[in-house]
């Protein structure tokens, strides 16, 4: 007996009852959800093994992209940023969220320091041939949650803002994200491992915790901690405490 | 010469129990007996406080007459850095801005006495405080009450260590966007 004959003959007789139409939808639907799975299964995979690579050299100068949280935040990491050659980092763009008009006057403030400091110790004239097109841009972007904001609603302003950071990322495409809390900018380091498991650009993460982070991390922290490429913490205690989570102490940074 | 005491509340709290701490017969004396001649207090953006700093000004008239000691007041300035700089004692809330703004302040410093806000107890906030009381760099008043208080006045006279100097992350960032210094003079060489 020809078990293959039996077999097409059923399946056509089966093709021709009414459950046809419900088990092609079926079949599509499988493959659908396995090419999705596929997709994902992929962009994880390249997001994953992109940890293990080295920092990408930028040989004609870097994006680099700061967050500013808000009040004491922004003073530390106006602090780190003043730390840096200028000349390294072309285009520098300072991301702060609604609300918050301080932060980017003071990013600003210090570009007019710095740009001062720099003119007054006889820096080389810009180099036109290779080197990146500088630019200094300020992003305001929406916040996940206003204070006193109810949960419910909060969950469309949080969509709004995630959107905004990945579009603000995407467009802006940073060699380096560095930042300190608080919340939002959980939302931009999400957007940066887009462009890092798409491969459009390997965005390297730098996260510092709070100098007032003496004995735990913040939830920012706790969140950011299996994602970043550098933790760095300002107190031994919280170095010791998890050490065996890459965390790295050097000293006081504030 | 004079000898400025600066006692400040922050600007996002109100912390009206510090000032009616300050503006006790004990407090006040104590700080005339260590040569204070000038009481200077940042009590706040909030009306209330501005309120309760006056109240606590015409209380201690009596006091304050007999012990000379000259009171200034004001709610919050940008100045805060030569305020600091021109006082001999800091008596703070937890606040770490002015927590750094203090002990990196230029030679010669202020003392520091960090006094919690109980308000705020619940938090992380004090924590720095305390971690630094145990370097030796400040003194912590662990509850907001007289005896803690005059008990980190007396303390004074010890000799405070230097906060660490701050450490750059300028090579861990460069390294992080591949980026280094040398070489990009080398490339100004080239061109």
């Amino acid at each position: 007996m020809d078990i293959t004959a039996i077999t097409i003959k059923d399946a056509l007789d089966f093709l021709s009852e009414w459950r046809c139409p419900l088990v092609l939808l079926l079949l599509a639907g499988i493959t659908a959800v396995l090419t999705v799975l596929g997709i994902l299964a992929v962009l994880v995979t390249a997001l994953v093994k992109s940890y293990a690579l080295p920092p990408k050299k930028h040989r004609h100068g870097a994006s680099a992209m700061f967050v500013l949280g808000s009040g004491g935040h922004t003073t530390e990491l106006l602090g780190i940023v003043s730390q840096l050659d200028f000349a390294l980092y072309p285009i520098r763009t300072y991301v702060s969220f609604s609300g918050d008009m301080l932060s980017t006057v003071r990013a600003l403030q210090l570009e007019k320091e710095m740009s001062s400091r720099s003119s007054s110790s006889a820096s080389p004239p810009p180099s036109s041939s290779g080197r990146r097109q500088g630019k200094v841009q300020t992003l305001e972007l929406p916040r996940a949650r206003n204070v006193g904001q109810s949960y419910f609603t909060s969950i469309f302003t949080s969509a709004v803002c995630g959107f905004e950071c990945i579009f603000a990322v995407v467009k802006v495409q940073p060699d380096i994200v560095v930042c300190n809390g608080p919340g939002s900018c959980v939302l931009i380091c999400f957007a940066a491992l887009l462009l890092r498991a798409t491969r459009i650009k390997l965005t390297r993460l730098v996260y510092i915790e709070s100098f007032a982070r003496v004995n735990s991390l913040s939830l920012t922290g706790r969140i950011l901690i299996s994602i970043v490429d550098r933790f760095i913490v300002q107190w031994p205690s919280l170095a010791e405490r998890y050490k065996d989570r890459g965390v790295e102490y050097f000293g006081i940074l504030a | 010469m004079p000898r400025k005491v600066l006692v400040t509340t922050g600007a996002t709290y109100p912390f009206d129990a510090l000032i009616e701490l300050i503006f006790t017969q004990r407090v006040l004396k104590k700080l005339s007996a260590l040569a204070v001649t000038d009481l200077r207090i940042q009590y706040g953006s909030t009306p209330t406080s501005h309120i309760a700093y006056e109240n606590c000004v015409e209380n201690c008239y009596a006091v304050l007459q007999s012990t000379g000691i000259n009171v200034t007041g004001f709610g919050i300035t940008e100045n805060m850095a030569s305020e600091i700089r021109s006082s001999w004692l800091v008596m703070s809330h937890a606040g770490t801005g002015t927590i750094l703004d203090t002990l990196r302040s230029p030679s010669p410093k202020p003392r520091l006495i960090v006094v919690p806000n109980p308000v705020l107890m619940h938090g992380h906030q004090a924590e720095v405080a305390a971690a630094l009381e145990d370097m030796n760099c400040l003194l912590y008043s662990k509850s907001a009450t007289e005896e803690s208080i005059v008990s980190a006045l007396d303390k004074l006279d010890r000799q405070f260590t230097e906060l660490p100097q701050k450490h750059s992350l300028a090579d861990l960032v460069n390294y992080e966007a591949g980026v280094f210094g040398n070489c990009d003079i080398s490339e100004k060489h080239v061109i």
